[in-house]
């Protein structure tokens, strides 16, 4: 798999507590947990104010119910939990609408969910060196159909459907900010039905 | 120059296209030596030869009405390939300005602009358009700037922004892509952008480009030239579109190989910006068949080399697995093996 070799992909710093910020705006999905709770220990450690830590949780399956326990009853001013990152993402744009100078964004959680939760720093203009991010779960990936614009959520395969068009995509290893996806394009355009294997390759 | 406009070209269905004579002695042939790699080949966009594509800032040639019929088909289907983020209005006057003013004085036949203060009056004789707006003040024009001017232009433009040492995609018209989309790069770095390109990141290429254009200076524009190839003169290879024309690839066979396939260059010139400092980016294309390359005994032969011994990374890269051996198969008997001048002239 080629994480490394995509040029268009952003590289984060790790999560660690940024003791420039004024607001340390924690933002998290599933296994995402296990770097949060740590970040969490390290800003108390640091002597970052627990008024000052606000903490954003998707509960997903794929944290084990201890990492759970851990988010309802982490050491922050506030938890908030939601049960899809739909719902985490409209609250968080309501929170960055509402944010002052000096607010800190750390996430963790699997690339999809990452690019998505970026996206909206984007939006709102937070610069790189406000943002800590650690990528931990899944990679499957989100794809962008490039002919009918769709998203395809959660692709594993090298070769995907378009919930959109229908059209079987092979999804390239070029990624947009702006759009939280990968490019997917018609993979038997000049035969078709000429379709290689599919494999599973973002597992 | 003295180009008779030609006024009935098409670049899809029955593709009506061809170069005069004197339209394939001034194409930019991109083999400069009998092997193609990557290279920095940048250059300072000075005048060229009387007649060359370089002459002027702006080459406007032949096929300049069909192109721009082109470029109004496409965007009404997908009006997306022009698109500018709202902080690049400052950005799109400057471009307009540029190309107005190098238009109307380097062809005063086809295009004139007259300045009373703000107030400017345009004239496209080739389009039979003419509008008085004032100058900064974009309620005055049909469209925005930058897509009103780039519709009466060869080439796509894209607007790079400068800002914390790098250079973001965030404007253009782009209605000619060789395989690439604004919609999907919009926002991006400018390594971002090119990312899937291959082989060239490990040759440091893009650090260096980067580095050169973050430093270019105002009237001191620069060109490169870059090549792929096209089957059918199709200017709209966009992957958007890609499930309309990738099939055309799989219909090049021996007999049809020198009229199907054509070699795309691309005449890439930089200019900075004057209001905004910002850096356009124009991509003005060439179409030639292979057999009307084939017309200049030096460009056969120096064609015919450099395909054949094209990395294997380019072929996959610009899309010419599937026919690159009919093309190279067919210039072969005009290869007689003699030595080719340095350059890329005819001869």
């Amino acid at each position: 798999m080629l994480i490394r070799g995509i040029k268009s992909k952003p590289v984060y710093t790790p999560l660690a507590p940024d003791l420039g910020g004024r607001t340390h705006l924690m933002v998290g999905f599933g296994v995402g947990a296990e770097p949060l709770a740590r970040l969490i220990a390290d800003c108390a450690l640091a002597g970052v104010k627990k008024s000052s830590r606000q903490l954003l949780y998707v509960t997903d399956k794929s944290a084990s119910p201890e990492m759970r326990e851990a988010m309802q009853n982490a050491d922050v001013e506030q938890v908030r939990l939601f049960s899809d990152s739909a719902s985490l993402l409209t609250q968080f744009e309501a929170i960055l609408q509402a944010a002052t100078m000096g607010t800190r964004l750390y996430v963790s959680g699997p690339e999809a969910f990452m690019g998505l939760v970026m996206r909206i720093a984007d939006r709102f203009n937070l610069n790189r060196d406000e943002i800590r991010a650690e990528e931990c779960g899944s990679p499957a990936r989100r794809v962008h159909c490039i002919h009918c614009r769709a998203a395809t959520e959660d692709v594993t395969t090298n070769i995907v459907q378009c919930v959109g068009c229908q059209r079987w995509l092979v999804v390239r290893d070029h990624y947009s900010r702006r759009l939280a996806a990968y490019m997917g394009v018609m993979i038997d355009a000049e035969v078709p039905g000429e379709l290689p294997p599919i494999e599973e390759v973002f597992v | 120059m003295s180009a008779v406009f030609k006024t009935d070209e098409t670049f899809r269905g029955d593709f009506k296209y061809s170069n005069s004579p004197a339209a394939i002695r001034r194409f930019p042939l991109p083999f400069v030596e009998d092997k193609y790699m990557y290279s920095v080949n940048i250059e300072p966009h000075e005048a060229g030869p009387k007649g060359s594509i370089m002459e002027f800032q702006f080459d406007v040639d032949e096929h300049y009405i069909g192109e721009c019929r082109d470029r109004e088909i496409v965007l009404k289907e997908d009006p997306l390939r022009y698109q500018a983020l709202p902080h690049m209005m400052s950005a799109q006057w400057d471009v307009l300005e540029l190309l107005m003013d190098s238009m109307s004085r380097d062809y005063p036949g086809q295009f004139s602009l007259s300045k009373h203060g703000n107030r400017w009056t345009w004239h496209n004789k080739l389009l039979g358009i003419k509008d008085e707006f004032t100058f900064g003040d974009p309620s005055t024009l049909p469209r925005e700037p930058l897509d009103y001017i780039t519709r009466q232009a060869q080439g796509d433009f894209v607007v790079m922004d400068q800002r914390d040492g790098d250079l973001y995609l965030e404007a253009g018209m782009v209605t000619t892509p060789a395989d690439w989309s604004m919609d999907f790069d919009l926002g991006m770095t400018f390594k971002e952008w090119h990312g899937p390109v291959p082989l060239a990141h490990e040759l440091n290429v893009f650090d260096r480009a980067l580095k050169f254009l973050l430093n270019l200076r105002l009237n001191e524009p620069v060109r490169r030239l870059n090549w792929t190839m096209t089957v059918n003169p199709r200017l709209d290879t966009s992957p958007e579109f890609y499930p309309r024309w990738g099939s055309d690839r799989a219909t090049v066979t021996p007999d049809n190989v020198a009229d199907k396939a054509h070699v795309r260059v691309e005449l890439q010139g930089l200019w900075r910006l004057p209001r905004s400092n910002a850096v356009l980016f124009g991509v003005r294309c060439y179409l030639i068949s292979i057999r009307e390359l084939a017309t200049i005994p030096k460009w056969a032969r120096r064609t015919h080399r450099a395909l054949r011994d094209l990395h294997p990374a380019l072929v996959d890269y610009k899309g010419l697995t599937r026919y690159r051996d009919h093309v190279v198969n067919w210039l072969a008997p005009l290869d007689d093996g003699s030595p080719t001048t340095p350059g890329n002239s005819p001869e």
